[in-house]
């Protein structure tokens, strides 16, 4: 079953196999999406036939102590960086020297574990796995506080949940996230599990189980799409490798991710073409649930995964048309009941971004532009590693047409992320499509690296290319960190501001880029100068003390504050969000008026009043 | 890992789970049994009938059954204004607890 013979058949081209999954073939003649004949299947079958032999256990003790020392070198390396001696350049400078030895020699022997002549997947898995942890723990290790101020803004939400018992869809400020709380809510309830009264910890260490989970899933995908272990590791550790976009932190996209994962390798693994195994009630609970959890979650992850379904659907590779149409009317009653007022509200803005791609895209572009050397050598580094992972795809994909292996799985994959090219969604969605891209980018790189010459020249090829990408996947990763992390001082300052401002305060920052709104966030209305228009900064970098002593001098509000924080200074000299000396200025005439007075002041920020309040 | 042995390990975490929380027991102690309830304990009670899984897809369906169910109970309870601490608790106790229940066989090969 799920071969036949035609004369006809033994040399198909490209449109061929395309047209497969269009016309109305019976379901006996297709093999896993494609009409092949006997030959071909068993071709196919020699090719990705598991060549490996599992190891005795005694003979893995060796390989794991090993790789167990690697790690314990890499995260005592991680642990003793100073935040202080990070730099221009980020994190990588500040790593002790025996750190990034031990990074280095961490990745050079997953590779090796890899690329053994008896392969053991145990052995590999933890390897991969180690790497994963190691990577998604330096920031948690080497910083106080958890990076990125949209993080913080996460833990407000979960904040506001956990002192009011819910959520408020009609909210005036971050409305987006009462809309889509599923992952505040469970966030919040983990907090209050753990006895905590805040979720500061948890955000600081979400990347590691984030990202821990991801890989678990990411294994399950690349599975389904080829039988051959070794490609399924060498994909994952690929992807970790040059996966540099940065949304593995606590957020409710990362959490979305996994399960997007998930969801579509069980669709692959139970609905598939040609498997034997069928789908049990367990299997429609594992969708229902993690499609229901992703819909209440995050706004684009159901777009992405609704034209995966549906587009596998129609190619014919899964069968079960109804489950993408399950998943459209998961995300139809959800717009129209739990976030309807969101919906109302923003639909004919979202109809008039649709049809610009171009401009979307443009505009992730131009908002990279930067004002350091060492930011332009960051984003070089992002954006090298994609197009090497790219072209390293594009060969893999040429090696399954010739093999005649299925192509049109992983083309779907790589393609439905498009979709959010023509949505209108901030400045960064070409680096979301690359994310969601980049497990079947990843699947065909490992293909094509593994095509060509014995194993011991691949396992060299892929440990020197791999090696290679360990430091730009640092730079691109982890560059922006002199001003994307925080000290635990700039914490506190904010906390205490948060905790003891009246409701209806207005605070005026130099950035968005500090701790902000993780305590109390509804209280307050947030003005940015980094935000406003030119003319209006111009005035401000002119004459920062009359300019903010007007500001402040507001009845429209119970209180009114200035917060002045490093970060906000670092961000504005490295990617020109402010005047290059704004905030050092600004506090230094401030102090020196007496019109003001210093509320509350930690070493890497400070808040300043109108000295008569 | 077997049906059972799973079902055994669900149950005994949800139990554990549940002595933490009502004894409040210290931190040390409170933080890793309710990790490990939150992220296997509902996914290790329903995904334990699904047949023929390498282990790390069997965890990767665990996990994210786990984390699944949290957030659609959860949301539930959002939903009523029933969400507490102790109501999130409990609901997510007994989903896992129903899923521990013992259940017929199901065919789980395509005829031949």
């Amino acid at each position: 079953m799920g071969t036949f013979t035609h004369a006809g058949a033994d040399r198909l081209s490209l449109p061929t196999i395309t047209l497969t999954g269009l016309i109305d073939v019976p379901e006996e003649m297709v093999f896993d999406g494609m009409i092949v004949d006997e030959e071909l299947a068993e071709e196919r079958a020699s090719a990705d036939a598991p060549e490996q032999v599992q190891e005795a256990p005694n003979s893995r003790r060796l390989p794991l102590a090993i790789l167990f020392a690697l790690f314990a070198l890499t995260v005592v390396g991680l642990a003793s960086t100073d935040q202080e001696a990070v730099g221009p350049f980020g994190l990588i400078e500040a790593i002790p020297w025996f750190g990034l030895v031990g990074a280095f020699a961490l990745l050079a022997w997953v590779v090796r574990l890899i690329f053994t002549r008896h392969f053991d997947e145990a052995v590999a898995g933890s390897g991969v796995f180690a790497f994963v942890v190691a990577l998604s723990a330096a920031p948690a290790l080497a910083y106080d506080a958890p990076r990125f101020s949209w993080a913080f803004k996460h833990l407000g939400i979960v904040d506001y949940i956990d002192r009011t018992g819910g959520v408020n869809p009609q909210i005036q400020e971050l409305p987006i996230y009462h809309n889509w709380p599923g992952f505040f809510i469970s966030a919040a309830s983990l907090q209050r599990w753990f006895g905590w009264e805040d979720s500061i910890t948890i955000a600081r260490w979400a990347p590691v189980a984030l990202n821990v989970l991801t890989l678990a899933g990411l294994a399950f995908l690349l599975g389904t799409l080829t039988k051959d272990r070794r490609t399924v590791w060498l994909g994952s550790l690929i992807f970790f490798a040059s996966n540099w976009i940065g949304q593995d932190y606590y957020s409710p996209q990362a959490f979305a991710f996994i399960l997007y994962l998930v969801v579509l390798a069980t669709m692959l693994r139970f609905f598939g073409r040609g498997e034997g195994t069928r789908a049990n009630p367990a299997v429609y609970l594992v969708l229902a649930s993690s499609g229901f959890a992703i819909v209440a979650s995050h706004q684009l992850t159901p777009l992405i995964l609704c034209v995966a379904i549906g587009g596998l659907s129609l190619l014919r590779q899964f069968r079960g048309w109804w489950l993408s149409v399950g998943l459209v009317a998961m995300v139809s009653i959800w717009g129209v009941t739990w976030a309807r007022s969101f919906v109302e509200a923003n639909i004919a803005d979202e109809l008039d971004g649709v049809g610009s791609p171009l401009s979307n895209a443009g505009e992730t572009l131009a908002k990279a532009t930067v004002r350091s050397d060492a930011q332009v050598w960051v984003s070089l580094a992002g954006r090298g590693l994609l197009v090497v992972v790219g072209l390293l795809a594009v060969a893999g994909f040429l090696l399954r047409l010739r093999r005649r292996q299925n192509v049109i799985t992983p083309l779907v994959l790589i393609g439905s992320p498009m979709v959010l090219l023509v949505l209108e969604f901030g400045g960064e969605i070409l680096f979301r499509v690359a994310l969601f891209m980049l497990p079947a980018l990843a699947v065909l790189a490992a293909e094509a690296l593994l095509a060509f010459g014995t194993l011991r020249r691949q396992g060299l090829i892929v440990g020197a290319m791999l090696l290679g990408f360990l430091p730009a996947l640092g730079l691109a990763s982890f560059g922006k960190d002199e001003f994307y992390t925080f000290t635990s001082s700039e914490v506190e300052v904010v906390a205490q501001l948060m905790a003891t401002a009246p409701d209806n305060s207005l605070l005026i920052e130099g950035t968005r880029n500090y701790p902000s709104q993780f305590l109390n966030y509804e209280k307050f209305t947030y003005v940015a100068v980094g935000r406003e228009s030119d003319d209006t900064q111009v005035r401000m970098d002119n004459d920062p003390a009359n300019e903010l002593h007007r500001w402040l001098d507001n009845d429209a509000y119970a209180a009114t504050y200035v917060i002045f924080t490093r970060s906000q200074q670092r961000e504005g000299q490295a990617i020109g969000a402010l005047p290059t000396d704004f905030v050092k200025d600004a506090e230094a005439e401030l102090r020196a008026d007496p019109r003001f007075r210093v509320l509350f002041e930690g070493t890497n920020a400070v808040v300043f009043v109108l000295a008569e309040s | 890992m077997t049906s059972d042995r799973s079902r055994f390990i669900a149950f005994s975490l949800t139990l554990l789970a549940g002595i933490v929380v009502l004894l409040h027991a210290p931190e040390w102690l409170r933080i890793p049994v309710m990790l490990a309830f939150a992220f296997l304990a509902p996914g290790l009670a329903f995904t334990r009938s699904i047949p023929e899984l390498a282990s790390i897809e069997r965890f990767a369906l665990v996990g994210a059954v786990s984390i699944s169910l949290i957030t659609a109970v959860t949301v539930a309870l959002v939903q009523f204004d029933w969400w507490t601490t102790t109501s999130a608790f409990l609901a997510v106790g007994a989903v896992t607890l129903v899923g521990c229940l013992p259940r017929p066989r199901v065919l789980t090969k395509a005829p031949e």
